[in-house]
């Protein structure tokens, strides 16, 4: 995971696991792959009255799921099925909120992330070719 | 890559080759649908451009390749009409000694009102379902009536090795108008399923598979149900013009394998099955595509998977879809509660490599009618039950303490690209950064047809030798267990997952990535993602010279294909064939009555 500016000190990895299925491939009933992620937060610099939680968003952030409380005690371990996603670790006054509203400490994406679209680049519009 | 060297060296290749002229954007086909006329089979094919699955940017390098082989489609000259329309397959119930005439042979077949020359075994589509009881032995006296070599593979029956059906292996190919007789035993109850085992990329595609459904002794082998169906998944690609063509000398689609884009269950585009409300259907599946894995659903009736390619599960197990690669099959039950019509879709997340996107892609392969007369038993009850089969379980337990010991062979799964065209490599370079898991879908169509078996290699390496596949050979006695790490490797020119197939044997699937598999079923069939890592334990029971492949059938085509021995314990059931090449079966054109070779 990759720390932001607010982040000064802290260190963590996300690890995707496959979820088990009796098919050696894990798809949710309309295909979207199925991970168990896990989040280990190795040094974070304590904040008074604050509790770190490990979330998980679609890009275009429109979706969030909260993954769970990093509280030191072990990996976070939750299931996201969604094709891209993020994954964050911010410093909350509560635990309870449905999303973050603290500051991003760490942020990771899945590998599918590194996909990007070729439009924009210009030999496509020069040469006529809709993308 | 960067954005920026990407932009350069996209640039170069259309700065090489122009822009799409208007006339090469006027061959662009219709895609399916096109003309409704019967397609008349033409002595002369010609190669054009396959059907787009969606639209997608049109490079015009791309425009201009064609396969390096002969176009090809069976019965080409021939005039449908001339031939016997196919028709569905019929049961046949087999008792221990039997015989079963099979023949290969050219058949009509609509589909949509539009004609095309396709193969059937027996006239039929798929081939006659064959039913038989565990344990016991047919005879299958096969005839080849088509135009092309051929040989009848009995896929995941731990046969007499000299009966596997592997040309050059156990047998001579059967030639045109030659034959050959197979002796097939059935030590194991499920669903297995028999095909060529030459060229199958063509033969297999055109209509020659068929099922074998091996029933136990036991009763309640499986949970009692209301109905029972047996269901091949498969796709076809046609064109406005007709069937997209074949390569004569070597498999096209190397790259990817075929996609069809036309789907046919049981061989139908719209498979139509009526049930009553409330009934528990056992659906025995098996993937017969060249390289489609399919994600099925039926609507959202609630599924039961009960049985994997050689036995039952350890337990059975909700499922919200059924995930099945080719050569796979699973038996799944399905309880239809309410009345109404039930779509059986295969759901999947498609990749737009150019824009970089998944896209959902929903495709409708038959319907379920549920009436609203209740079904005549109610088994809801035995259906939500999760069956523990202790039997399995027991099979199992023996090998138990071999999950962990050390790896005794691996295998890395990778491509070389060859004398693949220089702008497919190209483009192709483009996109590395992230491959995804499973390829769903055609996500290249120019580049794939135009990539062929004799350019590029699928291979299967030994780390431990560096040996790549047929000069692979590994050596196990009969009885001994063997743990097998396969990895897909992630790096490879263009990485795919690969259904990888042991002939004669079964196997348990451990684990991937490291993560155990706490659910086991006995398989033949074990499929690989892109960058995974499977372990699996062969049970080397079965003695004979045996090969091992990726189920892909370009791949296959392509070289994707290894050798091992089972060598016979001294003093046990040793098989005529053992260790020997081909012919140590009945001989093309010889055919005895029955009993021993």
């Amino acid at each position: 995971m990759r720390r932001t500016n607010d982040g000064l000190g802290a260190a963590g990895y996300m690890e995707l696991f496959v979820a088990p299925s009796p098919f050696g491939i894990t798809v949710s009933r309309d295909g979207r792959y199925l991970y168990d992620v896990a989040i280990r937060v190795e040094t974070l610099r304590r904040r008074p009255g604050r509790s770190y939680v490990a979330w998980a968003a679609t890009p275009e952030l429109d979706q969030v799921k909260k993954l769970g409380v990093v509280d030191g005690s072990g990996p976070v371990i939750a299931r996201v099925d969604w094709n891209k996603f993020l994954v964050l670790v911010t410093a909350e006054i509560s635990a309870d909120g449905e999303r973050w509203e603290g500051p991003v400490l760490l942020t990771a994406r899945s590998p599918s992330g590194l996909m990007h679209t070729m439009r924009g680049h210009g030999f496509f519009e020069a040469h006529g070719i809709s993308c | 890559m960067t954005g920026r060297l990407r932009w350069i060296v996209a640039a170069g290749l259309i700065g090489a080759f122009g822009s799409p002229s208007a006339s090469a954007r006027a061959q662009m086909p219709a895609g399916e649908g096109g003309a409704s006329a019967d397609s008349v089979t033409s002595s002369a094919v010609a190669w054009r451009m396959p059907p787009m699955p969606r639209p997608m940017p049109m490079v015009p390098v791309l425009m201009r390749l064609r396969p390096p082989s002969q176009a090809y489609l069976p019965g080409a000259g021939l005039d449908p009409g001339g031939l016997p329309e196919a028709v569905f397959r019929s049961v046949i119930s087999l008792r221990d000694g039997d015989t079963l005439s099979l023949t290969a042979r050219f058949v009509r077949r609509t589909i949509r009102g539009r004609t095309f020359v396709m193969y059937g075994f027996n006239g039929q589509y798929p081939g006659p379902l064959i039913r038989v009881a565990q344990g016991s032995r047919i005879v299958v006296d096969f005839h080849n009536e088509i135009d092309l070599p051929t040989t009848v593979h009995w896929h995941g029956v731990r046969i007499d090795n000299r009966f596997d059906g592997v040309p050059g292996v156990t047998q001579e190919p059967v030639p045109p108008g030659g034959a050959f007789v197979y002796e097939v035993r059935f030590p194991d109850a499920g669903i297995y399923w028999y095909h060529p085992h030459v060229r199958e990329d063509i033969q297999q595609d055109l209509g020659l598979y068929g099922n074998m459904l091996v029933d136990s002794p036991d009763p309640d082998y499986y949970g009692p149900v209301n109905r029972e169906e047996v269901l091949t998944l498969d796709d076809l690609l046609i064109d406005s013009d007709g069937l997209f063509p074949f390569g004569r000398e070597s498999a096209t689609h190397a790259l990817m394998g075929r996609f069809g884009n036309v789907f046919l269950t049981n061989g139908e585009p719209d498979y139509e099955l009526s049930v009553r409300r409330g009934e528990v259907v056992r659906f025995f599946l098996t993937d017969v595509s060249n390289t489609r894995t399919f994600n099925l659903s039926f609507g959202d009736a609630p599924l039961k998977v009960v049985a994997a390619d050689v036995s039952k599960f350890e337990r059975e197990e909700r499922v919200e879809s059924i995930a099945i690669a080719p050569a796979q099959r699973y038996v799944v039950e399905a309880r239809f509660e309410h009345p109404g019509v039930v779509p059986i879709t295969n759901r999947v997340q498609a990749i737009d490599h150019f824009r970089g996107i998944y896209y959902p892609e929903v495709d409708t392969l038959g319907f379920i009618s549920v009436s609203e007369q209740p079904a005549a038993e109610d088994f809801s009850v035995q259906f939500e039950t999760l069956r523990e089969n202790a039997d399995v379980a027991a099979d199992i337990e023996r090998y138990r303490t071999e999950f962990d010991r050390p790896v005794d062979h691996e295998l890395t799964l990778t491509v070389r690209a060859g004398a693949l065209p220089t702008a497919i490599v190209q483009i192709m370079s483009l996109d590395t950064l992230y491959q995804p898991p499973v390829e769903w879908n055609d996500a290249m169509p120019l580049m794939n047809y135009a990539s062929s078996a004799r350019d590029m290699r699928w291979i299967l390496r030994d780390p431990a030798t560096g040996r790549e596949n047929m000069d692979i050979h590994w050596k196990f006695r009969q009885g001994e267990v063997a743990k097998i790490r396969i990895h897909n490797a992630r790096r490879a020119f263009h990485p795919m997952q690969h259904p990888m197939h042991f002939h004669g044997q079964r196997l348990l699937a451990l684990s991937r990535d490291g993560v155990p598999n706490h659910n086991l079923a006995w398989k033949d069939t074990v499929v690989i993602p892109v960058g995974s890592t499977v372990d699996v334990l062969l049970e080397a029971s079965n003695p004979g010279r045996w090969v091992a492949h990726c189920h892909i059938a370009e791949h296959l085509e392509a070289g994707m294909v290894m050798a091992f021995t089972v060598e016979p314990t001294e003093g046990g059931a040793a098989d005529a064939g053992s260790g020997a090449g081909p012919g140590s079966g009945r001989s093309v054109g010889e055919r005895k009555p029955g009993g021993g070779p």
